[in-house]
């Protein structure tokens, strides 16, 4: 197998973050030469001030990019805390960037993520985008970031977010950590792949957004948000509501068909409903349904498409939506078995559980719910 | 012929969608809808509005950074995007969309896609319209207000002493509305009826209006006089509030001691009780012929024991707010 880029995965799951990184990164670097760059997946519990030092310390001229969730996953198992880390090397060429103040200036933070990339001199290859996943902006930061970077490049990525404790999240770059931030990668000289699909189907029982603003909706079909959600989807009592919410998202139809999810988050006082991220006003929205099967089995469709476009994957970044996590429950694993089962035994496999998933749509990058996006390199 | 369920509910939702342009409050509402509803509904990349009115020229772009047509095309030839135009004409406005994608439409999002920039010229052609009408109200809003006060100071350019006076009343009892609460709308007619509440002195004699000293009776049944012949002069005008009726009953009080009608309590218009209390108060704080003002605390004490006797209660309390707020 000829490769011009060579990896190397490892996680820790000690409690003290500086081991942690310590353990992860000498690990992974064992036998690699001429390192380049690493990803950083790291679970909410940890110090990140003390996990971003030390990797500064030890990934010395190396680039790195890295995000907090609640959940890393490695090989065919999902940690709820550890830290994991992909080192990569060979003929490639990298940039990263972060940028902040993505509540207050999406499209200011979009648009200097992409100019800074740019500088690079890269004109091709894969962005992936980890925004701070707690931002109702992320939608429009990405509007400006492929304003300025437009279709010569593809776009990937997660949001980061915590143990669904929606306290705070961690974005870093070697350059700098922040929170409500946009951290980058810019990668060019492997062949990188990537599909996604969620699985969710409209039950046919469908609402018109009629007063929406933002991610927070206050009106279906000229009624209270909640009022008429509850008579869709059965009565809820308004702290079961992420609970609920999470099995009945909504779903925007595009003209190809495919569904935009859109995941409802909690009830505001007033009976506005509140999302995890913007949605259109004037819209059909359909209440989309699932069952476990139809999740794995999407997950065995996006594994093969993966597989089927590209030639020999070596390695395979995963962003799931932490809602299929909990959904699945312990049958979580037969997703990850079902992308091992398709790319195959060699194909390393590492990522995080993500708040809202990066993918492109016909080449635009369009941020998701519930979705799996599976990225593969080589 | 088999019916696919999935791609009938798209085609729903993106023909609810495509209607649901004409929502739209304004060209730059439409606009931004459009794009989000091009983009989301259809896969585009790019997306890009030509408009030129008789008036301006607007352009919105997303997805790409350029500025010109041309800069557009030569972006779409090197990024071998598809590139699909839909020119339009109608109502004034010219211009065109253009929208490009990475791979050709099918014929069932073709069918919705035209359907989508037709839409949008029907929409644009309503908007265009509608914002000319808006412009032409703002014209004649501008002109109905330079003639009211253009009214007002040819009725005070007679009598010097009473310059500034009706402004100040018109002022003053929209701040007493605000107090009270009341609407916009409503806050204009008081406005309007405080400019125009002594256009009736117009008709009375100036040696009369500008004579220093104590008017006898006689004179004083004459510059009474001015409240009739204030509604006479705006009884015609189709103003959406009771300016009319404000000029005529704004020397009416409560207890049925004013004129001219000797109207009592609930027969007297809320707007005219409040213009009454904004004219009495502007006139004890100015200088008249025959006098020299009294002062703000003389007008509060003028209030206070008339409070439910001349003057509505609750137009007292708002207009002391408003006196304190001032002080």
């Amino acid at each position: 197998m000829n490769r011009n880029f060579v990896f190397k995965t490892s996680i820790s799951f000690s409690s003290d973050p500086r081991e942690a990184v310590e353990n992860c990164i000498s690990e992974a670097y064992e036998g690699l030469k001429d390192v380049r760059f690493a990803f950083l997946f790291t679970t909410d519990s940890y110090d990140h001030r003390v996990i971003w030092e030390t990797a500064r310390v030890l990934l010395r001229g190396v680039r790195f990019v890295g995000l907090c969730s609640g959940g890393v996953i490695f090989k065919d198992e999902v940690y709820r805390k550890a830290i994991g880390v992909c080192l990569i090397g060979g003929e490639i060429e990298v940039c990263t960037s972060i940028q902040g103040d993505l509540s207050r200036d999406p499209k200011k933070v979009g648009t200097s993520l992409g100019e800074e990339l740019l500088e690079s001199g890269i004109r091709e290859g894969t962005v992936f985008v980890f925004p701070d996943g707690f931002s109702s902006k992320v939608s429009e930061a990405l509007k400006a970031l492929y304003e300025v970077m437009g279709p010569y490049f593809d776009y990937v990525g997660g949001c980061a977010g915590d143990n669904l404790r929606f306290f705070k999240t961690y974005q870093f770059t070697e350059k700098e950590l922040r929170s409500d931030a946009i951290a980058a990668v810019l990668i060019k000289g492997i062949r990188i792949t990537s599909a996604f699909g969620h699985g969710w189907r409209p039950t046919g029982h469908y609402f018109v957004i009629t007063e929406a603003k933002g991610k927070t909706v206050y009106k279906l079909d000229e009624r209270e948000a909640f009022s008429a959600y509850c008579e869709a989807v059965g009565p809820i009592p308004p702290e079961r509501f992420a609970e609920i919410g999470l099995r009945y998202p909504f779903g925007f139809s595009s003209s190809s068909g495919y569904f935009l999810i859109r995941d409802p988050l909690k009830v505001n006082p007033g009976g506005s409903i509140e999302f995890v991220t913007e949605v259109p006003v004037h819209a059909l929205g359909y209440i989309m349904e699932t069952t476990k099967e139809e999740m794995i089995g999407t997950a065995r469709k996006v594994a093969k498409e993966v597989k089927g476009r590209s030639e020999t994957p070596s390695l395979a970044l995963i962003f799931d939506c932490i809602s299929r996590c909990i959904l699945l429950g312990k049958e979580f694993q037969r997703e990850l078995l079902a992308l091992k089962e398709e790319l195959g035994e060699g194909v390393g496999m590492i990522g995080i559980l993500t708040f809202g998933e990066i993918g492109c749509l016909e080449g635009v990058p369009f941020l998701h719910n519930k979705t799996l996006l599976l990225v593969t390199l080589g | 012929m088999k019916i696919n369920g999935d791609s009938l509910l798209s085609e729903l939702s993106c023909l609810y969608e495509i209607a649901s342009l004409g929502e739209a409050q304004d060209l730059e509402e439409l606009l931004e809808t459009a794009k989000e509803k091009a983009i989301r509904l259809f896969g585009l990349s790019h997306y890009a509005v030509f408009l030129e009115t008789s008036r301006n020229e607007r352009r919105v772009f997303c997805g790409w950074r350029i500025k010109t047509e041309e800069e557009a095309q030569e972006y779409l030839e090197k990024a071998g995007l598809r590139a699909f135009y839909y020119p339009f004409k109608r109502n004034g406005i010219g211009g065109f969309l253009l929208m490009a994608k990475e791979r050709p439409l099918q014929n069932s999002e073709m069918r919705l896609f035209r359907l989508f920039a037709h839409s949008v010229e029907d929409a644009m052609g309503l908007m265009v319209n509608l914002e000319k009408l808006k412009e032409t109200q703002k014209t004649l809003e501008e002109a109905f207000w330079g003639m009211a006060l253009a009214l007002t100071k040819l009725v005070e350019r007679r009598d010097p002493y009473t310059t500034g006076h009706s402004l100040g009343v018109a002022e003053l009892s929209r701040k007493i509305g605000e107090k009270m609460g009341l609407s916009e709308k409503e806050l204009m007619g008081l406005y309007i009826s405080g400019l125009l509440h002594d256009i009736g002195k117009s008709t009375i004699p100036l040696e009369i209006l500008v004579k220093p000293g104590r008017l006898n009776e006689l004179e004083m049944k004459l510059i009474r006089l001015h409240a009739q012949a204030g509604y006479e002069i705006l009884k015609d005008i189709a103003f959406p509030w009771p300016v009319a009726l404000v000029a005529l009953q704004h020397h009416e009080r409560l207890d049925g001691s004013g004129y001219p009608q000797g109207l009592k309590g609930y027969e007297i218009i809320r707007e005219a009780k409040i213009v009454a209390v904004a004219d009495i108060v502007d006139a004890m704080t100015h200088d008249r012929p025959y006098r020299p003002g009294y002062g703000i605390e003389k007008a509060k004490e003028e209030l206070k024991e008339n409070k439910g006797k001349k003057y509505d209660p609750e137009v007292v309390e708002a207009c002391l707010l408003v006196l304190k707020d001032h002080a």
